[in-house]
């Protein structure tokens, strides 16, 4: 048997169970006023489960018959999935220990999705698909009821759970009908036994799975639980959750339908296409009549779903395998950058919301400038990434996904694109207005200066700014990883 | 899926395993309408049980008697009876509940239909040959496969499970236990 052997590729994921099993150990153990140190806990056993990823990096290996790929593409997601989880469990303390939300479980819940994120992202057979996707929603939903005497808590985590298993269960019949047409779940297996030749049934379970996968990226039309759940979700919580099951999401979106689907990658281009010019618009359009800001940025986070999914319609257009991999390295890139910038922008909303009752409106941000001046700074630089304005890692996102648009032949969409990023300036620039232009409200909401979320906050904007300077640093990982899909 | 799979075994004459499997169809399809039909929650979750009931019997038809008595054990065993002492311990007096999504009923009337019609018209267009060469697995073959060819999806679920159990605790405990445990 080499189901021994073969556990040194599952290196990062074993880290994973083992800080899992570790924070519900400690936390028992732990008397109230030093729950704190769960936190540093909890990142060391990431940045060891990171490091982990430079260990199985080059493997490109099938193990565990056939069930589990360690190809640098999935050892790259996992990275980043790792680091979401780094910056969501320093960011989130503060917010959740004045809301006396246990850091213990959250800690717990929130490996476990990485974990989940992880499965998806080596899943190499629909079985570990729809396994990784669970392991990745469930905790999910939990996350975001987390704030149990919260009603809008209560009814964001309700909604997700409603809608979150409906669309497991229509990715599940997908994988059902494939099974049934191809004889098997092994995404190269599906691969092979498709070869292109288009039928009802296919048409059926491409269907079900474009529904169900899209449901879990936000993409409109399938996007009505993402405000509810957002806002109702303590809120650096928020920024995991617009971020982590997303990149999963793109994962599942990678393996089932750039990998398992890919002979008939012409076919679903079309739905693709339609989906990712309604997805960045209905986004953008309604994030500008927000004036919650918890509310704009889960909007954002749908329109930025619609240029993420732009790259892979780069890919699936694309005739040349070089320009095929080239979508697939804006998508990874955009992932990567957009996971920074998002969950540190959710971050400092966050740190506004010190006071209980505050609701994150754009009103807090009046004259944060003044008041707090090195985050006002640190907001305006994310902010501006998230526009797409140079040098930051939000600008060569953006440029990545249109260049792989051009080269691959949809100039049209890279148009639509720009139009859209120019809409979405308005409401990004519009909370640089409020913290510079603005006087601050007559009783202002104190703002959190724990440590933990400042050095993360430092961190992320650092980052933010040095992938935007100097974008090459993770260029050789991208072109590895794109590399593996071909 | 299954119907072809009987009927490319006797196309024309009318077996036993074809009227059983009619049979069972019919308490799937007519139960899973009760459920989401009936008013009173009582008897839904009875219908529920029935529609549980009849897809087992399908399983067992196509032969596979380990996920039918599956089946029985937890959906028909476990799952009926948490949720009818669920429903026991939470209703106070009348089990009629309004229906929330009343005036939706034309539109899903209409959507079900539309669905029906379309994976139905699926469903007779496909060749399902691979999926019934694929078929059959007996206990002793179930049993070797979880621990050896399925032994890394297994140990994935045994994660799954503890992340429910630990997050089902957390949210069912009571705030004034969550003091005391923190």
């Amino acid at each position: 048997m080499d189901l021994l052997d073969d556990l040194v590729t599952l290196l990062p994921e074993l880290i994973l169970v083992a800080l899992v099993l570790v924070i519900i150990t400690v936390d028992l153990f732990l008397p109230r006023a030093e729950k704190w140190l769960l936190t540093p806990l909890t990142v060391a056993g990431l940045i060891l489960a990171g490091a982990a990823c430079f260990v199985v990096w080059d493997i490109n290996e099938t193990v565990y018959s056939g069930f589990y790929v360690v190809d640098d593409l999935s050892v790259f997601l996992k990275g980043a999935t790792i680091l979401t989880g780094i910056l969501s469990a320093l960011f989130a303390p503060a917010y959740l220990l004045v809301r006396r939300i246990p850091l213990g479980e959250f800690n717990m819940i929130l490996v476990s999705a990485l974990l989940g994120m992880c499965v998806l992202a080596s899943s190499s057979d629909m079985i570990t698909v729809f396994l990784g996707l669970e392991l990745m929603t469930m905790p999910s939903y939990l996350l975001t009821g987390l704030h149990k005497t919260d009603r809008y808590s209560n009814e964001g985590a309700l909604k997700y759970f409603l809608l979150g298993s409906f669309a497991s269960a229509i990715v599940l019949f997908g994988v059902a009908w494939t099974y049934g047409l191809t004889g098997t779940t092994s995404v190269a297996g599906i691969a092979s036994a498709l070869d292109g030749e288009m039928s009802a049934g296919i048409l059926v379970a491409m269907g079900f799975l474009t529904v169900g996968a899209t449901f879990k990226i936000a993409a409109v039309p399938f996007h009505y639980w993402t405000p509810d759940a957002y806002q109702g979700a303590p809120t650096p919580i928020t920024g995991f959750l617009s971020v982590g099951p997303k990149l999963g999401a793109f994962a599942l979106l990678i393996r089932v339908f750039a990998e398992a689907l890919e002979p008939l990658r012409a076919d679903w281009l079309v739905i693709f296409l339609v989906l990712t010019v309604l997805t960045m618009t209905v986004g953008n359009v309604v994030a500008l009549t927000q004036v919650n800001l918890k509310r704009m940025l889960a909007y954002s986070s749908i329109a930025h779903t619609g240029y993420i999914m732009a790259g892979l319609a780069a890919f699936a257009n694309a005739t040349d395998p070089g320009v095929a991999a080239q979508g697939i390295e804006a998508v990874l890139f955009y992932i990567l950058g957009y996971a920074v910038m998002n969950i540190a922008a959710f971050a400092v909303v966050g740190m506004l919301q010190r006071d209980t009752t505050r609701f994150g409106g754009l009103n807090s941000f009046a004259g944060l400038a003044t008041r707090a001046p090195w985050r006002a700074a640190a907001m305006a630089v994310l902010m501006l990434s998230l526009t797409g304005i140079p040098p930051t890692v939000g600008f060569f996102a953006k440029l990545y996904i249109l260049l792989a648009s051009v080269d691959a032949g949809l100039a049209w969409l890279a148009v639509i694109i720009v139009l859209n990023a120019a809409l979405a300036a308005f409401y990004y620039l519009r909370v640089i207005v409020y913290m510079y232009m603005r006087d601050p409200e007559p009783e202002p909401a104190p703002i959190d200066t724990s440590p933990f979320g400042s050095v993360a906050l430092a961190l992320s904007v650092a980052g933010v700014i040095a992938l935007g300077i100097f974008p090459g640093a993770v260029l050789r990982f991208l072109e590895e990883s794109a590399a593996s899909l071909f | 899926m299954s119907r072809s799979n009987s009927s490319t075994r006797e196309p024309t004459t009318l077996d036993i395993s074809s009227v059983l499997f009619f049979l069972l169809a019919a308490g799937v399809v007519g139960a899973g309408a009760a459920v989401v039909t009936l008013r009173n929650i009582i008897h839904c979750a009875v219908a529920m049980m029935i529609c549980f009931g009849s897809l087992a019997g399908m399983y067992a038809l196509l032969g596979a008697p380990i996920v039918a008595a599956a089946q029985v054990l937890i959906y028909l065993g476990a799952i009926s009876v948490l949720i009818l002492f669920a429903i026991m311990l939470t209703q106070a007096g009348d089990a009629n509940l309004p229906a929330p999504f009343h005036r939706q009923v034309p539109i899903a009337v209409v959507v079900a239909l539309a669905i029906i019609g379309l994976v139905g018209w699926a469903v007779v267009q496909t060749d399902w040959g691979l999926a019934a060469e694929a078929a059959s697995a007996g206990v002793d073959a179930i049993a070797t496969a979880i621990f050896t060819t399925y032994a890394l999806p297994f140990e994935i679920i045994s994660m799954l499970l503890l992340v429910a159990i630990i997050g089902a605790i957390f949210l069912a405990r009571r705030p004034e236990e969550d003091e005391r445990a923190s």
